[in-house]
C-alpha cells in the first residue's frame, strides 16, 4: 500500500512540473500578448500579471493538495499588510515561492536571475516586474527602493537560492534594502516536513510520506527594535543580517524573536 | 609646495575608513588583503567607501570600475593615481 502510495506520488508530482512549466509558459505567452494588444501601462501590465500569478499559484497548491502531494497551514496571511515592507523567508523547497505568490497580493520577488531568463518562466517573471537576484548591488537597491515606495511588498529569500545541507549564510541584499530604506521587515518562516523538492533534489526523489508546509509569519521588525541604527550603514547591514538570519534559522518558539538581539530586546 | 597625499597616507586612510564603517579589526587588513573573500565588502560596501574617499579630496572620488579592484592595495594605487591625476 505504501509503495503504491509513493507511486502515486512520483507519476502525480511528474504531472504537477508538467503543469507548472506549462502553466507558466502558456501564462507569459498569452497574458503578455493581451496585454501588448491592449495597450496597457507598463504599472497596470505588472499589476494584472501579478494578480493572475496570485490567483493561478493558488489554485496549483490547491490542485497539489488535491492529487495528494502535500498538506499545508499558512493561516497567518490573512491579517497580514505587507504594504511597503520586506518579506524575508527562508527557502527550504522549490515550492516556497509558489506558496508566497498566491498568499502575498502585489509583491516584487527578488527572484533567482535563472528563474527570471528561463524558457518556462522568463516571460511570466519579466511581466509581473520582478527583479532578478544576479543584478549589481546598486541596481538592485534602486529597484527594491522604487518597489518599497510604489507600496509593494518586496519578498526575498536572503539565501538566494534553496536551503542546502550546509549551515544557511545569508547574503547581505536584504538587510542593505532594509538599512538603506528603513522600512520594516516581516519574517516569514517556512517548514516542510519530511523534507521535498530541496536543492539537488530529483523531482522524483519523493519523501516516505506526504510532505506538511507550515508558512508561519513572526513578529513585524522595526529597524531601532534590533540594530543601533546610529552607527555606519555599513555595520548596521551586517548586525541586521546576521540578526535576521538567526530568527530565520534558529529554532525558537514560532511568531517570538528570538533572544540573542544585538542590542537584546 | 605639493598638496597631494603620499601613497601611504592614502593606504592608512583607507584602512581607518574600513575599520570605521564596517568594524573590521586593522591588525587583519595588508595591502594583499582582498576586499570581497577577506572583508566581505560587497558592491553597496563599495559605494559608500567611495563617499568616504570624499574627505581625502574635494569631490566625489568616482571609480569607474570598483569589479576590477581585488585588493587594499589596488583600492589605494587607484585613488592614489586618481588623486595625481587631480593635482595635475
Amino acid at each position: 500500500m505504501l509503495l503504491l502510495d509513493r507511486a502515486w506520488r512520483v507519476a502525480a508530482t511528474g504531472f504537477s512540473f508538467a503543469l507548472f512549466g506549462m502553466g507558466a509558459l502558456m501564462l507569459g505567452i498569452f497574458l503578455g500578448a493581451d496585454l501588448v494588444l491592449v495597450r496597457a501601462r507598463p504599472a497596470t501590465k505588472i499589476r494584472v500579471a501579478r494578480r493572475v500569478i496570485g490567483l493561478l499559484c493558488a489554485m496549483y497548491i490547491r490542485t497539489l493538495r488535491g492529487l495528494g502531494l502535500l498538506t499545508y497551514q499558512c493561516d497567518d496571511f490573512t491579517q497580514l499588510d505587507c504594504r511597503g515592507k520586506l518579506i524575508i523567508a527562508n527557502h527550504p523547497t522549490l515550492l516556497d515561492a509558489v506558496f508566497l505568490m498566491a498568499l502575498i497580493p502585489n509583491a516584487t520577488f527578488v527572484a533567482k536571475a535563472a528563474m527570471t531568463r528561463h524558457f518556462f518562466t522568463g516571460a511570466i517573471a519579466r511581466l509581473a516586474g520582478y527583479i532578478a537576484n544576479d543584478q549589481d548591488g546598486v541596481a538592485l537597491l534602486e529597484g527594491a527602493k522604487q518597489a518599497l515606495a510604489r507600496g509593494d511588498a518586496l519578498v526575498i529569500f536572503p539565501e538566494g537560492t534553496r536551503t542546502t545541507d550546509a549551515a544557511p549564510k545569508f547574503k547581505r541584499g536584504a538587510a542593505n534594502i532594509a538599512v538603506a530604506t528603513g522600512c520594516n521587515i516581516v519574517p516569514v518562516r517556512i517548514s516542510c516536513e519530511p523534507p521535498t523538492l530541496r536543492k539537488n533534489q530529483k523531482w522524483y526523489d519523493v519523501p516516505p510520506r506526504k510532505p506538511h508546509f507550515v508558512f508561519r509569519v513572526l513578529a513585524e521588525i522595526t529597524l531601532s527594535q534590533v540594530i543601533d541604527t546610529e552607527r555606519p550603514v555599513g555595520i548596521q547591514a551586517r548586525q541586521l543580517n546576521d540578526y535576521l538570519q538567526d530568527c530565520l534559522t534558529q529554532v525558537v518558539p514560532a511568531g517570538d524573536l528570538p533572544a540573542n538581539l544585538p542590542l537584546g530586546v | 609646495m605639493s598638496s597631494t597625499p603620499t601613497k601611504d597616507y592614502v593606504y592608512q586612510h583607507i584602512t581607518r575608513i574600513l575599520q570605521e564603517q564596517f568594524d573590521l579589526d586593522p591588525a587583519s587588513m595588508t595591502p594583499e588583503t582582498d576586499l570581497r573573500a577577506d572583508l566581505d565588502i560587497d558592491s553597496i560596501d563599495a559605494v559608500n567607501i567611495l563617499i568616504e574617499l570624499k574627505s581625502l579630496t574635494s569631490k566625489k572620488v568616482a571609480i569607474e570600475n570598483f569589479h576590477q579592484i581585488k585588493t587594499i592595495g589596488d583600492l589605494t594605487d587607484a585613488v592614489f593615481n586618481l588623486l595625481n591625476e587631480d593635482g595635475q
